[in-house]
């Protein structure tokens, strides 16, 4: 059985041709029987699902009939329960059982990357394949030559598997009646059969009868019930979840996934190399450019301080801005008379100030003007007769202000337009 | 074992160069406000200085584009006027003055004109600048006499700098 997921989550299962396990290539997924391994609850009486992590593995040592140092475990669902403690699942197996499985494995020519728990692996493609009912009480009967595995769980969470030899109905028996649903009318039972002994030539009805009587309930066969524990296993190493728990692991993983998980760190390594070295050569790049920034507009700052001085200054920043203006200003002053036969003439003004005077019946007094200065005195018909010409004077650059007074007994308005107090 | 070597130093000098950036960013980052005021306020001092050197320049550049021109045969205003057929005839011709530098002055004439024809003497004006250059209006002011017709006394101001020995 060939599984594969594609990038939507979906896992595709397919049929290997040949018989030569040897030959295939690709990594293995192999099963731990139910009796070499444990998937037992567990609660420590911790509210804090963090604190309760570090607790957790002492309570599963207590529980266990061997030391944890010679297990190879996980403990998945850690998750507050209604009591103020916190439930997770454990699920281990002893080193020494895991190493056997894996001679045994290779004896066949096996070499599995993943080594899952088979009672989780049921459980899960047994949710997979045939969702969970409210109030069911689910049993999966995998029916194998030399073993039978009896998984119970509740609804969609898994309650325990327990492993019993082929035919062994006094054994199978007492564990089903642990399981006696107790919620009256609401409980179901749902028996889910599967392996090489739920074909339906093998006629597994009549093998379960007895087991059937004891906990009624519907009872169905999945499809292709031969692979369904190989599906389960390659479901359960390409998925996460509760079953994802490899008992191949610490000393006993495979090279192939000690050198993947290798690899993976390395290129984390890797990017967090390129990250740090991104940061730093941004780090020093921002203060190259910036002192570049610096030293640009300091040199042309003191290029034309130089020049304009017509020496070199030694002060800096805002003084040497005040010892340049101080100059400029008195080279300015000298050169005004030169500048000032260059600037347009006053007689396009003095020809304007009469022709909007005469046009708005305007009568000046007395005028004056230069280059930088104007000042009018004169009379106007009306308020408002000396906008226009205030507007030309301040446009043409000349900062002034109008100040008028009240009408004479002829009704007109004296004004004064005068420079703009600085 | 090279790989390993590779494993190991990857690993150790990423968090090393990481913490190293992160501290230079914060170091960045903590002085950058500074020197950005720093170089705006560099920046403003300089905006200020091209200013101060743009005012400079035109003032240089009309120096010494004056000073390529022919003084030699240029009228002063008194002269232009009395070449002039029926123009007003000014009634004060005042010749002022001043040093500039380079061996420089400025050349004046103060012509005033009372109770002059203002219709009359606008053209006047214009001409003077004409026919004189590169003398130009300086300065120009205007008081209405009280009499009827537009009458006004005018006192107008003629310049020009002018090469030192110039008449």
């Amino acid at each position: 059985m060939k599984a594969e997921r594609n990038r939507s989550g979906a896992i595709s299962y397919s049929a290997i041709e040949g018989d030569r396990v040897a030959d295939l290539d690709g990594p293995f997924s192999a099963g731990m029987p139910v009796k070499g391994c444990f998937a037992r609850w567990i609660e420590a009486p911790l509210e804090s699902v963090s604190k309760a992590r570090r607790v957790l593995p002492t309570v599963l040592d207590i529980q266990l009939p061997f030391a944890l140092e010679d297990c190879v475990y996980s403990i998945l669902n850690v998750s507050p329960s209604d009591q103020a403690t916190t439930r997770a699942l454990a699920v281990g197996a002893r080193k020494s059982d895991v190493a056997s499985r894996l001679r045994t494995l290779a004896e066949t020519g096996v070499d599995p990357v993943f080594l899952g728990h088979e009672g989780l692996a049921l459980w899960n493609q047994g949710l997979a394949e045939r969702g969970s009912e409210d109030g069911e009480t689910r049993i999966i009967a995998y029916l194998g030559a030399k073993r039978w595995t009896l998984v119970v769980g509740h609804e969609d969470r898994f309650t325990a598997a327990h492993g019993v030899k082929s035919g062994d109905y006094e054994q199978a028996g007492r564990i089903l009646r642990s399981y006696s649903p107790t919620g009256g009318d609401k409980d179901s039972v749902r028996w889910l059969l599967c392996g090489p002994g739920a074909a339906p030539d093998e006629r597994p009805e009549e093998k379960m009868g007895p087991l059937f009587n004891i906990l009624k309930g519907r009872q169905e066969t999945v499809a292709g019930p031969e692979l369904f524990l190989a599906r389960a296993l390659a479901a359960c190493a390409l998925t996460s979840g509760e079953c994802s728990a490899n008992l191949r692991a610490g000393g006993l993983e495979h090279p192939k996934l000690t050198e993947h998980k290798r690899k993976v760190s390395m290129r984390a390594a890797l990017v967090s190399l390129a990250a740090g070295l991104v940061l730093c050569v941004f780090n020093v790049g921002a203060r190259v450019s910036l002192s570049s920034v610096k030293s640009s507009v300091d040199a042309d700052f003191e290029g034309l301080a130089d020049r304009l001085a017509g020496y070199h200054i030694t002060a800096k920043g805002r003084d040497a801005v005040t010892i340049v203006e101080r100059i400029v200003k008195e080279r300015t002053a000298r050169l005004a008379p030169f500048a000032a036969a260059f600037q347009p003439s006053l007689t396009s003004h003095i020809k304007a100030l009469t022709s909007m005077g005469a046009g708005t019946g305007l009568v000046f007094e007395w005028v004056s003007i230069d280059s930088s200065e104007i000042m009018i005195r004169g009379t106007a018909p009306g308020w408002n007769s000396c906008d226009n010409l205030v507007s030309y004077l301040r446009s043409n650059g000349y900062a002034c202000e109008l100040d008028r007074g009240e009408a004479d007994k002829d009704g007109a308005i004296p004004f004064v337009i005068r420079p703009l107090k600085p | 074992m090279n790989k390993i070597n590779a494993y190991v130093i990857a690993w150790s000098s990423a968090p090393a160069l990481i913490v190293a950036g992160l501290i230079m960013t914060l170091n960045l980052s903590a002085g950058l406000p500074a020197r950005l005021d720093k170089i705006r306020e560099k920046r403003e001092n300089y905006s200020d200085l091209t200013r101060l050197a743009v005012e400079l320049d035109r003032h240089e550049a009309a120096a010494s584009a004056l000073k390529e021109l022919d003084f030699a045969s240029a009228k002063r205003p008194s002269e232009v006027i009395g070449a002039l057929s029926g123009a007003p005839e000014p009634a004060e011709v005042r010749k002022l003055g001043k040093e500039l530098e380079d061996d420089w002055k400025l050349l004046q004439e103060e012509l005033t004109f009372r109770s002059a024809d203002l219709a009359a003497l606008m053209p006047l004006i214009t001409d003077l600048e004409n026919k004189s250059r590169p003398w130009r209006l300086a300065k120009c002011s205007i008081s209405a006499t009280g009499e009827a017709g537009g009458n006004a006394n005018v006192v107008l101001l003629m310049q020009v700098p002018a090469p030192a020995g110039s008449r």
